[in-house]
């Protein structure tokens, strides 16, 4: 073996290691919204960090719970507070596999279905968790979008009594990520 | 070394490296994340701690309301109903433009004055990528008296109906349960009662909070006032001891104090009971907040 073909060795293989092909946003969005007749309580967080990596189908996606934004008055301060503490808790996360991602083309600017399963860690808590899963890839930048109901008993997070009608159970969340390339 | 041996290596190398990477997807995200700016929260239970100010502030588009009040002395007896019968009362509102701007407009019933004020909020107590070990917001307050003067020939000048507060709020909150405020302050009074009351006054305010549990705080608040050099009355340095309770919406706090008024300049300047003798009074605050319109 001369240099030269070391060197066409090494890049072949630095190649290989470069496409390890990811993704990545640290601007995903979720937006979660409590409804009961006494009141709605929303709040949004547009500083979701995500990555996927293509070759395994893993994804990763982490929330800061301080991140959140809700309009409603002194809703910030009990939401941070009371519900998810969020000094203990500061951050939640979701580990997970896309589970048919041979099945479809992520370079397609199509949106497709896929179902994602893993783990999602909320106030301390660990749940397995299966999700639907719409992505689309518009330009390079893979967007995937769900939606879901999150039983805030599942994560052993509790309302105080005297504000049981004003806190839903079950709480819908919507999640919108657009990540892109990550440049070696 | 041999080529072989080198790419053997480099293999080996690069490998280890492409598996590690893969197995902590998470490990990765989180140091492209980097560090984040954590801000404290709820340093004080309402934008008061007791008679004073706190640095917590109405959020953006937030409008709050606050009904201050407090009974006589209880020392004047059950012919006052222990002074249930003397109740002075602020009524205040206030709206936040924006995160760190509170305007508010109050009218108190000692001396029928009206009293505006802005409060900005300079620094945020956080940790994480910025460090930042305190709060401080600076509260500046214009009062005016509207009640007729006693001399009747000093009564169409505004400009002796006015006086002035400003202070400098800062607060740190150590841990999860208690907090504490520093607030220098700095009084004019454009009119005072006697030669020897001094337009200009300086005081130092120590205020503190211990949750005791959630939504439920123990409150306390002293302030030092310079003396005033007057020989015709004793003024003492406002302690308000007291509790502070907070439901979704509405913060209560109810307290002793011997100052006997409510607006800053009066409860600062002139404060004429004697804490440590019992000369003390209720004093009992409401606020509550309601939200404008939605953050986009």
């Amino acid at each position: 073996m001369n240099l030269r073909q070391l060197f066409t060795v090494i890049m072949v293989l630095l190649a290989l290691c470069g496409s390890a092909q990811k993704y990545m946003t640290k601007t995903g969005y979720v937006y979660f919204k409590s409804h009961t007749d006494a009141i709605d309580i929303d709040g949004s967080n547009n500083k979701v960090a995500a990555m996927f990596d293509v070759s395994s189908g893993e994804i990763v996606a982490i929330v800061l719970i301080k991140a959140f934004e809700l309009p409603l008055a002194t809703a910030d301060k009990h939401f941070n507070e009371v519900y998810m503490e969020s000094d203990a808790y500061p951050k939640a996360t979701f580990k997970g596999k896309f589970v048919n991602l041979q099945n479809v083309d992520i370079n397609s600017n199509e949106t497709q279905e896929l179902d994602v399963e893993g783990v999602l860690s909320l106030h301390g808590v660990d749940k397995p968790f299966v999700q639907k899963v719409n992505i689309s890839n518009n330009k390079g930048k893979l967007s995937g979008t769900c939606s879901m109901k999150i039983n805030i008993d599942d994560f052993g997070i509790t309302v105080p009594e005297n504000v049981k009608d004003r806190v839903a159970k079950v709480v819908d969340v919507k999640v919108e990520l657009t990540l892109e390339e990550v440049k070696k | 070394m041999t080529p072989v041996k080198i790419l053997i290596s480099l293999i080996l190398i690069i490998s280890v490296c492409s598996i590690s990477a893969q197995d902590d997807l998470e490990a990765l995200l989180m140091n492209e994340m980097g560090e984040e700016v954590e801000y404290e929260f709820g340093t004080f239970i309402s934008n008061n701690v007791l008679n004073n100010h706190s640095t917590e502030m109405t959020n953006k588009n937030g409008i709050g309301f606050r009904i201050s009040h407090k009974f006589g002395s209880l020392k004047s007896g059950p012919a006052a109903f222990y002074g249930f019968d003397n109740a002075i009362s602020l009524f205040e509102v206030n709206y936040a433009p924006v995160d760190w701007w509170n305007i508010g407009l109050g009218r108190s019933t000692v001396n029928e004055s009206m009293n505006g004020y802005t409060k900005f909020r300079i620094a945020r107590q956080s940790s994480g990528a910025k460090v930042m070990p305190v709060s401080v917001a600076m509260l500046l307050v214009a009062n005016c008296v509207t009640t007729q003067f006693e001399d009747e020939t000093r009564n169409n000048q505004l400009a002796e109906r006015l006086d002035y507060t400003s202070q400098l709020l800062i607060a740190r909150k150590f841990g999860k349960n208690f907090s504490a405020q520093l607030t220098p302050t700095y009084i004019h009074r454009n009119l005072v009662k006697t030669k020897a009351d001094l337009n200009d006054l300086v005081a130092l305010g120590f205020g503190a909070t211990y949750k005791i549990k959630q939504h439920f705080s123990v409150n306390a608040e002293y302030f030092w006032v310079q003396k005033h050099n007057t020989p015709s009355t004793e003024y003492f340095n406002p302690l308000s001891v007291g509790v502070c309770y907070q439901t979704s919406r509405h913060a209560f706090e109810l307290f002793v104090t011997n100052s006997n008024g409510i607006t800053e300049t009066q409860f600062l300047a002139n404060t004429t009971n004697d804490f440590l003798k019992g000369d003390v009074r209720i004093g009992f605050n409401i606020a509550t907040v309601f939200t404008l319109k939605s953050k986009k």
